[in-house]
């Protein structure tokens, strides 16, 4: 008997080979089916809710973003492309943009600094240590974080969850622009590899 | 640009580092090299799973309620789909009305072979150039009915885009017939780096066929992808990769778009905006 795991809430086959309900739900949303979209909204609003959270630190904020992405979701649905990777990772890509574009806008930009204090760029490293930590599950994606060497983690976590540019980490961590963007780019072929190890 | 370039532009794009200076250059790069797509690709679904393991957050129930009032009433766009190289949309379609005028482009680097080569060389001198980006930020489109400017104008990020345009000190704004009927209006900002184009009654066009938008960016042509504008609506499109000086054109392709990523026809309208 095939075993069975719940993923947001649904069950799927433990072999990875059924069908994501994610993927599925995003299909008749595109369909213009408004209950997979409540379905959809179900599986993926706590996750797309923690990322853009994460990003943009002030939740009045996030929950606007996070409504702009729903609406967005709904809007392109039929633009998805199976082919090209997972329906939640589009979903999640699309939040991700989207709490980036958001800090990136100067208001936000200066709220989040009150919390942070990172955007001073000549700001002491000690509080960079506390936005890279992060504080997860122990899922696959964070053991592979921490095994990269500590200058690309800290590199691809500044930029992935703290929705800085790579000049302005380059600037939070002293180094040259063009280190900054082979950290990057060494970052996250290793943590691309230790995922398939660990898959 | 070389691949090494490239791939560190690949993964800034894909963890959101880039400035928008450097997205353009992620584009264009990706426009001429449609071969390194699944680079950008895996990039992005490494990133999405590092986004996917943070811990849950429930959002306030409000905003489910509120979600699923508001799509009531917002219509779905159609499929805006940039077919990932020549290779997976299979055979090029045959050119019409294209004539050779250069063979200069095979001084250019090519690593798609002589076919290519043979099919840019045709193409009234604009080079191959297949669209993309990571499409959402590159290209919004919405259709809009009569009278859904007003009751959509808080949340539609192609209403609001327009608006922007509009209030702009330098808005601009030109209207064209197409050929075989129908017309469009490009309204842009140079400052904004923005351009809106609104299509009306272009003709039905066959299931086999498509039309695709493009950049015109000095000789190049840049796709920014399909379009199903229908029959009495308007369709509002954001080019967002707009540069000042650049030309908004559409064809007639094949369905999914020109299998060689160069446009295979004589447009139905070109708007030059320099």
């Amino acid at each position: 008997m095939l075993g069975t795991m719940v993923v947001d809430g649904v069950e799927v086959p433990e072999d990875g080979q059924g069908v994501d309900p994610v993927d599925e739900a995003l299909f008749r949303v595109s369909r213009g089916d408004r209950n997979s979209f409540a379905e959809l909204y179900d599986m993926m609003s706590p996750r797309m809710f923690a990322l853009i959270l994460r990003v943009l630190v002030d939740r009045a904020q996030s929950e606007e973003v996070l409504q702009e992405v729903f609406l967005e979701v709904w809007q392109n649905a039929a633009s998805f492309d199976a082919d090209r990777g997972r329906a939640r990772s589009w979903m999640l890509t699309i939040a991700h943009r989207r709490a980036v574009d958001r800090v990136r806008s100067a208001e936000a930009g200066a709220r989040r600094d009150e919390g942070f204090g990172l955007r001073e760029i000549h700001t002491p490293p000690q509080s960079i240590d506390e936005q890279v930590q992060l504080r997860v599950d122990g899922s696959r994606a964070v053991r592979a974080l921490d095994a990269l060497p500590e200058s690309q983690r800290q590199a691809i976590v500044l930029a992935y969850f703290g929705g800085y540019s790579q000049s302005e980490i380059a600037a939070i961590v002293g180094v040259p622009l063009g280190t900054m963007k082979s950290r990057i780019r060494d970052g996250l072929s290793r943590l691309r590899m230790e995922l398939e190890v660990t898959r | 640009m070389n691949l090494r370039e490239f791939r560190e532009l690949a993964a800034a794009h894909a963890v959101g580092a880039l400035p928008p200076e450097d997205e353009r250059a992620f584009t264009q790069a990706l426009a001429q090299h449609p071969e390194w797509r699944g680079i950008v690709d895996a990039d992005v679904e490494t990133a999405a799973l590092l986004g996917e393991s943070l811990p849950e957050v429930t959002p306030p129930p409000a905003l489910r309620a509120g979600l699923l009032d508001a799509i009531e009433q917002l219509p779905q766009l159609p499929a805006v789909r940039i077919p990932e190289s020549a290779a997976d949309v299979g055979e090029p379609a045959p050119p019409r009305d294209i004539q050779p005028r250069t063979e200069s482009a095979s001084s250019r680097e090519d690593v798609r072979g002589p076919d290519a080569r043979r099919r840019r060389a045709r193409s009234i001198g604009w080079i191959t150039g297949l669209a993309l980006a990571a499409s959402i930020a590159l290209f919004a489109a919405v259709t809009l009915g009569p009278g859904l400017v007003g009751l959509f104008a808080p949340s539609d990020p192609a209403v609001v885009a327009l608006e922007q345009v509009e209030s702009s000190e330098d808005a601009a704004a030109a209207s064209v017939d197409a050929v075989g009927g129908g017309s469009a209006t490009l309204h842009w900002s140079n400052e904004q780096g923005r351009a809106v184009l609104v299509v009306e009654k272009l003709p039905r066009l066959g299931d086999d066929q498509d039309f695709e938008l493009w950049l015109v960016r000095g000789e190049q042509p840049i796709s920014i992808g399909i379009m199903h504008p229908g029959d009495d609506e308007r369709t509002v499109l954001i080019a967002d990769s707009f540069e000042p000086g650049d030309a908004i054109a559409v064809t007639v392709e094949a369905a999914g778009g020109s299998p060689s990523g160069a446009p295979t026809s004589n447009p139905i309208f070109v708007i030059p905006t320099a």
